[in-house]
């Protein structure tokens, strides 16, 4: 009745569904957040207050009590560690939130499996898409930080959405993996929380890669974390241009990341049915 | 599987050819023992088995022209299901073909993209979309859906609220308002409350009328002989007998009612047997007219335009028996009359008076009516009669003085056709929905 997905056809496959299912997408994706504030008495406040709050907690810790410097791009300028910290950590929120979701996608809607025809490849999107708008708000509070504490925003934050693209394509390609995964190995899901830690330890992060010995950093490079948090810093903090050549070469592994995902999901989603 | 395997767009001229064909199709179910065998195996190639196997479709073979109400009965267990969600393109069959042409909605589990924490509006929103409908079309049938479902001062609540009759109300209205050319229900109407349920019956007839073909499943054989225009009896994954609803349905009750002993003998009875595939339609023959129609003298009221219509409305005089349909007409009185009750009375063509109502009983409290008034009056009755031809009288009846009399009564007002079928189990006048059941004891186990 229908082919199998082809490791070729696969990109054109899924580009035309999510093009078809538009309006779930799009349903889900607000259903999504919403009830993340459902029944909350602040409701969408909390959207910026969450980040603010974080923000204000790591900006009086490590600043105002720690006093922990990171050596500032810029010679002689001295930055907040606070601001630093969290322009890393939100795409560590990010990536986290979706991993973490990813294995109990398609199980926790297994009506969608067995029930009605859904496209089941929009369920990771979705996790992507709401991560997303999430995203969107933590880079409101870094940019409002900014302002307030430097004085000025560097021109290049607008390009940020630019540089995030292939984080985005890794973050849907490793959904699309342990979405499928969890399906048959419920064990995923215990793996996904002390994998995020080591990539929140394993990244320019916390403190920055010239501080490590030379055989680390290189590992360093491998955590998907790595170029978008430097590049990020690049075009919101210090007003330089990133690492060209190293966004490249993240930009071809995303898209390869992403493919494979893809690939993956298609390819064994038809079992799913079976165990569900 | 793909959406796109189930909702393939018509293609040009593809309208006249059957909507669903589906030829020894297969289904074996793999049962694993743990989830993680599942991907073994699909990563294995087929070099080794990691599961048993559960036949749950053997052979099946089934045709639905376009337009077509088919039922499938069955006891559970018997594949009913899994063949509707392979139709659906839910699941992938391991051997055979299947086609299917036109838009697919598929009823398999009422609300099944239902979130409990969101209101019956964002539900509506969400479960449209899941079934196929575009932003610009939901937002068109929003109001009809709501105004359907009968739920408009509950719909900003969330669903988790709804008792679960509302539930599937909601559900429900959501479903029939894709307008598919297909549509797959699998037991999915024996829910809500029974005005909700007539709505339900009446909106699939419409549906029938302008040419959906519809594919459902039930354990509700009242249901089958009155929807369906053919039904499938399954067993064991295998399709035992296909043929009209009536007397799939007796075979049904033949198969499900047998002692264990008995069943194997029973059920190669009802596989060798072959049925004529009988259609039956219910249908409006201008031709067949009344000619004993006697109308009294009015005394105050007047009795206009007696008819029979399908749930649907459709207006016929050839009936199906097993189905539902009802009797109307409107009354203008043209004088007061006080006390008032209206009636109707059913007869064969020899004049035996076979069932009749009356809107209340004499003892109620009565309604007065004034003079200019107009009502209209309806008795939906089941269509019991064996195949022949039959009469329905239509009566006002008022209190004059102390005494009660006709303020109108058209005798033969209609004249009614129950069409012929395959069954020749039920023989008499009516059919009281007799179930038989035979205990069979050989002769040779007794002393």
């Amino acid at each position: 009745m229908t082919t199998a997905p082809t490791l070729l056809s696969t990109p054109a496959d899924i580009a035309r569904s999510l093009v078809a299912h538009r309006t779930i997408l799009r349903q889900l994706v607000r259903r999504d957040i919403l009830s993340r504030y459902r029944k909350s008495a602040l409701g969408m406040v909390w959207a910026l207050l969450t980040p603010l709050l974080t923000f204000a907690v790591y900006a009086y810790v490590f600043s105002a009590i720690l006093k922990v410097r990171f050596p500032s791009r810029i010679p002689d300028v001295e930055y907040n560690y606070g601001i630093i910290l969290f322009s890393g950590l939100i795409l560590h929120f990010f990536i986290t939130e979706v991993l973490v979701r990813s294995p109990n996608l398609v199980i926790e809607n297994a009506n969608f499996v067995k029930k009605v025809v859904f496209p089941l490849e929009v369920l990771s999107v979705v996790a992507a898409g709401s991560a997303l708008v999430m995203l969107g708000f933590n880079f409101v509070v870094l940019v409002l930080a900014v302002l307030v504490f430097e004085g000025s925003l560097p021109l290049s934050a607008v390009l940020v959405p630019v540089v995030w693209v292939p984080l985005v394509l890794i973050v849907l390609g490793l959904s699309w993996i342990l979405a499928s995964l969890g399906v048959f190995l419920r064990d995923v899901g215990h793996l996904i929380g002390i994998v995020s830690t080591i990539l929140l330890f394993a990244s320019p992060i916390l403190f920055p890669v010239d501080s490590l010995p030379e055989t680390l950093r290189m590992l360093i490079w491998l955590n998907p974390l790595s170029v978008p948090v430097e590049a990020t810093r690049d075009l919101v903090l210090w007003g330089t241009q990133p690492d060209l050549q190293a966004l490249a070469i993240y930009g071809l592994c995303a898209v390869i990341i992403a493919w494979l995902g893809a690939y993956w999901f298609q390819r064994t989603k038809r079992g799913f049915a079976d165990v569900l | 599987m793909s959406s796109d395997a189930a909702k393939p767009v018509p293609e040009p001229g593809s309208d006249t050819g059957p909507a669903i064909v589906i030829e020894g199709v297969t289904k074996a179910f793999p049962v694993f023992k743990r989830p993680a065998d599942r991907l073994l195996q699909m990563l294995s190639m087929g070099r080794r088995r990691y599961f048993d196997v559960f036949m749950a479709l053997n052979g099946v073979t089934l045709t639905v022209q376009r337009g077509e109400t088919v039922g499938i009965v069955g006891p559970n267990g018997s594949g009913k299901s899994t063949l509707l969600q392979i139709i659906a393109g839910l699941l992938q069959p391991n051997g055979g073909s299947v086609a299917v042409r036109g838009r697919t909605a598929a009823l398999l589990e009422l609300g099944a993209g239902f979130n409990p924490e969101f209101t019956g509006r964002e539900n509506i929103h969400l479960n449209a979309s899941i079934l196929g409908l575009s932003q610009a079309e939901i937002d068109d049938r929003f109001d009809a859906i709501v105004e359907f479902s009968g739920l408009a001062e509950f719909i900003d609540r969330p669903v988790n609220t709804y008792s679960s009759g509302m539930y599937v109300r909601l559900a429900f209205s959501v479903a029939v308002a894709v307008d598919p050319d297909i549509l797959i229900v699998d037991e999915a109407l024996a829910v809500g409350d029974e005005g909700f349920q007539r709505k339900c019956l009446a909106r699939i007839e419409n549906l029938r009328e302008a040419g959906t073909t519809i594919l459902f499943v039930s354990h509700a054989m009242s249901m089958i002989t009155q929807l369906c225009d053919r039904a499938v009896l399954m067993d064991r994954g295998e399709i035992l007998l296909a043929g009209e609803p009536k007397s799939i349905a007796s075979n049904y009750y033949r198969l499900t009612h047998a002692p264990g002993a008995d069943r194997e003998r029973i059920r190669s009875e009802i596989l060798a047997a072959t049925d004529i595939e009988a259609e039956v339609h219910s249908g409006l023959d201008e031709a067949f007219a009344n000619q004993s129609r006697v109308e009294y003298e009015s005394l105050g009221a007047r009795i206009q335009d007696v008819r029979i219509e399908t749930l649907g409305g459709q207006r016929v005089n050839q009936l199906v028996r097993g189905r539902r349909y009802v009797l109307s007409y409107a009354v203008s009185f043209e004088a007061p009359c006080s006390k008032v009750r209206f009636a109707t009375l059913f007869k064969t063509k020899t004049g035996v008076e076979l069932a009749g109502r009356a809107t209340q009983k004499a003892s109620d409290d009565l309604p007065d009516n004034a003079a200019g008034d107009r009502v209209s009056v309806s008795f939906e009755f089941p269509c019991a009669f064996l195949p022949g031809t039959y009469f329905a009288n239509a009566g006002v009846n008022a209190a004059f003085g102390t005494e009660r009399k006709s303020a109108h009564r058209i005798l033969d007002a209609v004249m009614f056709q129950v069409l012929p079928d395959a069954d020749d189990s039920v023989v008499g006048l009516v059919d009281l929905d007799i179930i038989p059941s035979v205990d069979h004891q050989s002769g040779a186990s007794l002393p």
